[in-house]
């Protein structure tokens, strides 16, 4: 009995060490420093995945859209914890520092991802990046689900052309 | 009025316990995107973690619902067959399923290596003393087993502390996300381990009686 509870005690301890987590993760043991994500990485992936096809399609519903006199286009803002204060801000990727920015391929990474249009800024959907895995989940609101960043695409192209089509 | 305080608190952790199944039986509609599982969306796609996490609920559930009536003397004689095979079914489910898993469970908490270690203790904190309480049972020694046995309850009952710890540290100390879940790892056993011995402090004559009575 005495054996056998040790031993399953002992296996589940193992079974928590074959991937990432929270102890790992303070040792930087799963993290070796040229798993470091860059920021262009990230960029990249966010671009690929999301952004980029999400302009294409929106400017293919409202060839206008990106070509008025004032600024439109998403902007993707991560949440960082401040090393003075160590409160937890929203930055975006673009006035973002190298050095701020420590984040690992390997680890989950929530992003936000907001569309200005002329000043008016909205939340478009929360992002759940994973580098190492090349994989983005998307969750848009408050009702929704957690889904891939192609259904969403999908989804939000479809939506956003049929709206197009009642306003012409 | 002691014996009407008693049947209130007794009353009132059955209440807790059925409770706390009802909540652990209700991610069984197996939607990752439930309750809980929402701040562990990154965790979804390791399925040892998966598979931990519905055995530690089910087999949470198992231990209260198995454990539950052996306290309630009227319900289940102390020496009777039942009381065995429930104590049996209780203690191997802390001992090899629920504890193991909460523990593997521990390592990917919310808020981080404070969190997990709180978490940790916990799940030591609870098989520790329900592994005495085995120990004592064998050796036949009835008011050990029931001193050991009732805080080993106590922390199958953390669970239920667990989660009236939450909302208090975050609505009423209003703690930020990651101070809540450390607050509530060390709170909700903590605590349960006080109460037990508070509890056995106000039962000390009573387990002797206990003790006669078994033999």
């Amino acid at each position: 009995m005495k054996k056998f509870f040790i031993g399953t005690l002992i296996a589940f301890t193992a079974l928590a060490f074959t991937s990432e987590n929270n102890l790992t993760k303070s040792l930087g043991l799963f993290t070796p420093k040229e798993e470091k994500l860059t920021i262009n990485e990230l960029d990249s992936i966010v671009r690929v995945k999301v952004t980029d096809t999400l302009r294409s399609c929106m400017m293919q519903a409202n060839p206008h859209l990106f070509m008025t006199k004032c600024y439109a286009g998403f902007d993707v803002r991560v949440k960082v914890r401040d090393k003075n204060s160590g409160l937890r801000t929203n930055k975006s990727l673009k006035y973002m520092q190298e050095e701020e920015f420590d984040f690992y391929k390997r680890s989950d990474l929530t992003l936000s991802l907001f569309f200005a249009d002329c000043g008016s800024e909205d939340l478009v959907a929360t992002l759940y990046v994973n580098y190492s895995k090349n994989e983005i989940l998307v969750k848009e609101s408050f009702f929704s689900k957690t889904i891939p960043s192609e259904k969403f695409i999908e989804d939000f192209c479809e939506k956003y052309s049929n709206l197009q089509k009642k306003h012409e | 009025m002691k014996k009407l305080i008693i049947y209130i608190l007794g009353i009132t952790v059955v209440v807790l316990a059925i409770m706390l199944v009802a909540i652990a039986m209700s991610y069984f509609t197996f939607d990752s995107d439930y309750h809980f599982l929402k701040s562990k969306q990154h965790m979804l796609s390791n399925n040892i973690w998966k598979v931990s996490f519905y055995t530690h609920l089910l087999f949470g559930s198992i231990a209260i619902l198995a454990g539950t009536p052996l306290f309630i003397k009227k319900l289940i004689r102390f020496k009777s067959k039942l009381h065995k095979t429930l104590g049996k079914i209780y203690i191997a489910s802390i001992l090899f399923i629920t504890g193991p898993t909460g523990l593997y469970l521990a390592f990917y908490a919310e808020g981080g290596s404070w969190a997990s270690l709180g978490f940790v203790l916990m799940s030591f904190a609870w098989m520790i003393p329900t592994y005495i309480a085995y120990k004592k049972i064998r050796e036949k020694d009835f008011v050990g087993h029931y001193r050991w046995i009732i805080r080993s309850y106590c922390m199958t009952l953390s669970g239920v502390t667990l989660r009236i710890m939450t909302p208090i540290g975050s609505h009423l100390i209003e703690f930020d996300y990651d101070t809540n879940f450390i607050f509530t790892s060390y709170a909700c056993w903590i605590f349960n381990i006080l109460l037990g011995e508070l509890i056995l402090l106000s039962l000390k004559k009573k387990t002797q009686n206990i003790a006669l009575l078994i033999r």
